[in-house]
């Protein structure tokens, strides 16, 4: 199948040197804000689409990487000028008709290598007319006019959009009005119909127009002037839209408008090898989001398709294995994932991934309530917040902490999991082992080790036992029990037990020095380390 | 796997051959030498089809080696040259330095000429590779043990199925020699050429394969060539021209010791003409086409050069001689004594007719010719 296999950027927007190796079926783009997704996005529309091609140079300014540019202002000179290369590396289907145009071993370094498909763009300072620049560049200054791009494929071979390797189509959801749908449509109807059809349509409509005006049969202008109709203004594929039941795709709601054009872009009618989509999760509600990626998941075999995202929801349903992960110097791809932890993700979508996958350092909680007074108590041990260290807190909701951390094993983050020993020596055993493996310093589970300080409430209480009089209020003679065990002798904590997420408010509310029990403190010593 | 030769005489459709021998269903790759050759394949394949199949790709020799062997392999190039920091431009037509040079009948040696190991013997100092020298570039590097020639025939066996190469009796040197060692290595290739019409067209008229040593090669001796490498050799298929009369046929044969055969299909007589006042009327007739040796672009009358007659086809034509062919007439007219390259450019010039075929000697020519010098 004709898809993207690699993308290589130097010196483009965000990335001074990057390089992301793509699924040939789905491949969901998470990160943080700014870390690159969209720049992504851009370069391949840069290469394929020869975007900017006929651009003004000064959007050049836009383009260059910061750092390449602050490195050429410390050091000014002809060859520490800013450049972009932007390489973008195919498979084609051997057969194509156009697939020979693009196969070589132009790319990369340049040396004597194995040939493979795709296309270059390069945009440099060019010598030959920038001649007698020197003393204005070893000013600092970039001279954006004097500069050159290139679009070759690694045949060597100059690249003309007409020869396009592969059919592929943008949904943009983050950027609405007519640029977008003009886009969207071109792209469509360029890739559902060939060229004789397209020329055919082309020249049919054009005829038909100025026979229609001819009919009108207005009156001239004056005995030598008349009016006529301009064909280069009224040109066919600028002014098509897509039409569902007589309304068209621009007057639907904005939702709707990006669920349609997926629907579009999926149907393998329409011949697209790649779709890329900027944050579907824009402008959907939840059930209008669920059907999209319904869509997308029937049919993610027939195309490849790019995702960028920021909702937990799109990437636990379309697959922790197709995740790949954009940080500042690299993308690193979950496709290691054991399928039935990602098949597990799938179901459990409501879920806190993306926050557990982006963050630096996370504390892996059972529920709400350490979730509420771990930071609290964080503050309390360190002085510092938990949001200054850079640390998250995720709250498991009943999955299980190891369904998170067998995600982890292609990654490097510390991660300290705060859990019950739920009175059994099983579970002390199973944190024991864990620890105890050399190839995870990484990792650590932190657990009481007194079988009976069974669950959180219990070591809190045990801990702070004359603090939590005052603040837990007992009405006389209530009875608490918990699992099915009566807890006349310690009310509050039988209370606490019941009301484990008012209890945890209102610890919360006293602003009292808590004593922190011990398995937590050391939690807190070792991840803030 | 399939590796052909076919042999044909002039006017048997050759190119119409090559046009019928394409799968439309498959990637074709044809060739040609001249751009001459190529107007009349696309004209041949529109004729025979309506349009130019999508899958076929038409290309003059020079672009083939440019686009497929030198284009995708620059670095591999460069670096066997060690010259990583050269930038290519493009190709050019004009002429490298040679090695020799000529001056009053003596020879010297050209300071300007570059070695065949050095990257400026197959690229001008501006960048751009000479277009005469991109085949011997690539046998240099072969011949060297690099792979470039290997890497680049089976880049193209992944994206054709057949390689065909018209006219094939064009090329000399290290293009023929390029041809033969990729053939070894395509799964398909199909050469069709007319041995007999070698060293005609106006550039590449010397050396291998028609030449060993200074002596010509008879075409006994070519086809037996041919034969020891891996090609079946089919001369069966177009030895009969379709063009030109029995009656020209048999005296192309006669004179020319060529073995041509007509299909009979076509009328047509060989006419003598031998008096002024008839020559002046034929001269002066716009529509038959004249064929004179060369030059004719001095000549006021409608003319042509033999050798630019090639692959073309008249009703009829009248063919203007040179000195060596003065008792063409005669029943003891002999090639003997007269250069391979004039002969076969007679040829092609007396085989250019569906119908009758005028002839002139140059001494009559000679007589009225002053008249129709162009000022």
């Amino acid at each position: 199948m004709n898809h993207i296999k690699s993308l290589t950027i130097n010196g483009f927007k965000k990335f001074k040197d990057f390089q992301i190796n793509f699924n040939e079926s789905m491949n969901i783009l998470v990160g943080e804000n700014e870390s690159g997704k969209s720049t992504i996005l851009e370069a391949i529309k840069v290469v394929l689409n020869q975007q900017y091609r006929s651009s003004d140079k000064s959007i050049l300014c836009d383009l260059f990487n910061v750092t390449c540019v602050n490195e050429f202002k410390d050091n000014p000179s002809v060859k520490t000028l800013p450049k972009i290369l932007i390489e973008i590396e195919f498979n084609l289907e051997k057969d194509n008709k156009n697939a020979e145009y693009f196969f070589g071993e132009v790319y990369g370094k340049q040396i004597s290598q194995e040939e493979k498909y795709g296309i270059r763009f390069e945009c440099k300072f060019n010598d030959d007319i920038g001649e007698g620049l020197n003393e204005f560049i070893s000013q600092g200054k970039i001279p954006y006019e004097y500069y050159e791009m290139s679009w070759t494929t690694f045949a060597n071979r100059p690249y003309q959009l007409i020869k396009r390797p592969l059919n592929f189509i943008s949904i943009d959801t983050t950027n609405f009005g007519y640029p977008s749908f003009s886009y969207f449509n071109k792209s469509l109807f360029n890739s559902k119909y060939d060229d004789k059809e397209r020329q055919r349509a082309k020249n049919i409509f054009r005829d038909k127009l100025e026979e229609a005006f001819k009919e009108i049969e207005l009156p001239d202008i004056d005995e030598r002037r008349k009016f006529g109709v301009d064909s280069k203004k009224v040109v066919l594929d600028t002014i098509l839209s897509v039409y569902e039941e007589s309304i068209s795709l621009e007057n639907r709601g904005s939702g709707m408008e990006s669920l349609i054009k997926t629907q579009i872009a999926l149907n393998k009618k329409n011949n697209l090898d790649v779709i890329l989509i900027e944050e579907p999760e824009n402008h959907l509600s939840y059930t209008t989001l669920i059907k999209m990626l319904h869509e997308i998941s029937n049919k993610k075999d027939d195309s490849q398709i790019i995702v960028t995202t920021h909702s937990n929801l799109i990437t636990s349903r379309l697959n922790l294995k197709h995740v790949i992960w954009i940080n500042d110097f690299e993308s690193v791809s979950l496709e290691s994932v054991d399928n039935d932890v990602a098949d597990f993700f799938v179901k459990a979508d409501d879920n806190s991934f993306l926050q557990f996958l982006l963050s630096k350092k996370v504390i892996l909680v059972e529920g709400a309530t350490e979730y509420m007074l771990i930071p609290y108590f964080y503050k309390l041990q360190t002085g510092r917040t938990i949001d200054a260290d850079e640390i998250s807190v995720i709250s498991c909701n009943g999955i299980s902490y190891k369904n998170y951390l067998r995600t982890v094993n292609c990654l490097n983050k510390k991660i300290a999991v705060i859990t019950d020993n739920d009175g059994k020596k099983s579970k002390l055993d199973d944190a024991d082992s864990f620890n105890k493996d050399e190839g995870r310093k990484l990792q650590r589970i932190f657990i009481p080790e007194d079988l009976n300080e069974f669950t959180w409430e219990v070591c809190i209480y045990n801990n702070n036992k004359n603090l939590l009089e005052n603040i837990i209020e007992v009405k006389s003679g209530a009875n608490y029990k918990y699992h099915d065990k009566d807890y006349d002798q310690d009310p509050v904590l039988g209370k606490m037990l019941n009301n484990k997420v008012d209890s945890a408010y209102k610890m919360l509310l006293s602003e009292e020095k808590f004593l922190i029990p011990k398995y937590v403190e050391d939690a807190i010593e070792w991840i803030s380390k | 796997m399939d590796k052909q030769i076919n042999l044909a005489v002039a006017g048997a459709g050759k190119t119409y051959f090559i046009c019928h021998s394409i799968n439309l269903g498959e990637r074709n790759l044809i060739l040609a030498f001249t751009h001459e050759n190529i107007h009349n394949i696309r004209k041949e394949l529109l004729i025979a089809y309506g349009c130019i199949p999508t899958k076929t790709t038409i290309l003059t020799f020079d672009a083939f080696v440019y686009r497929f062997f030198v284009c995708p392999y620059e670095p591999t190039i460069k670096t066997f040259f060690k010259c990583d920091t050269f930038l290519i431009k493009g190709i050019t037509t004009s002429s490298p330095p040679p090695n020799i040079i000529k001056k009053g009948g003596r020879c010297f040696h050209n300071p300007y000429y570059i070695n065949k190991d050095c990257f400026g013997h197959y690229v001008d100092q501006f960048g751009y590779y000479y277009c005469s020298r991109l085949s011997e570039m690539i046998m240099f590097m072969d011949a060297k043990k690099n792979k470039i020639l290997k890497r680049a025939t089976n880049r193209l066996n992944l994206f054709f199925d057949k390689v065909l190469i018209d006219e094939f009796q064009d090329f000399r040197e290290f293009d023929f020699e390029l041809i033969i060692s990729i053939s070894y290595i395509l799964n398909n290739i199909l050469l069709v050429g007319d041995y007999y019409q070698h060293s005609v067209s106006a550039i590449n008229n010397s050396g291998k394969p028609f030449k060993a040593g200074k002596t010509d090669v008879t075409y006994a001796d070519f086809v037996k060539e041919l034969k020891k490498l891996h090609f079946k050799i089919d001369d069966t298929s177009l030895n009969k021209s379709r063009r030109c009369s029995d009656n020209v046929c048999s005296f192309v044969k006669e004179k020319l010791g060529i073995n041509i055969e007509s299909d009979g299909k076509n009328n047509g007589n060989v006419l003598w003409i031998e008096d002024e006042e008839k020559l002046i009327s034929y001269l002066d007739n716009r529509s038959l086409l004249k064929l004179v040796f060369r030059d004719s672009e001095r000549f006021s009358f409608n003319s042509m050069n033999w050798s630019y007659s090639k692959g073309d086809t008249f009703n009829e034509v009248c063919v203007i001689l040179t000195d060596n062919f003065e008792s063409l007439d005669k029943d003891d007219f002999s090639v003997d004594g007269i250069p391979i390259s004039t002969v076969n450019k007679l040829y092609v010039a007396l085989t250019r007719t569906k119908g009758n075929l005028y002839l002139v000697k140059n001494s009559l020519f000679r007589k009225v010719s002053e008249q129709y010098f162009r000022k």
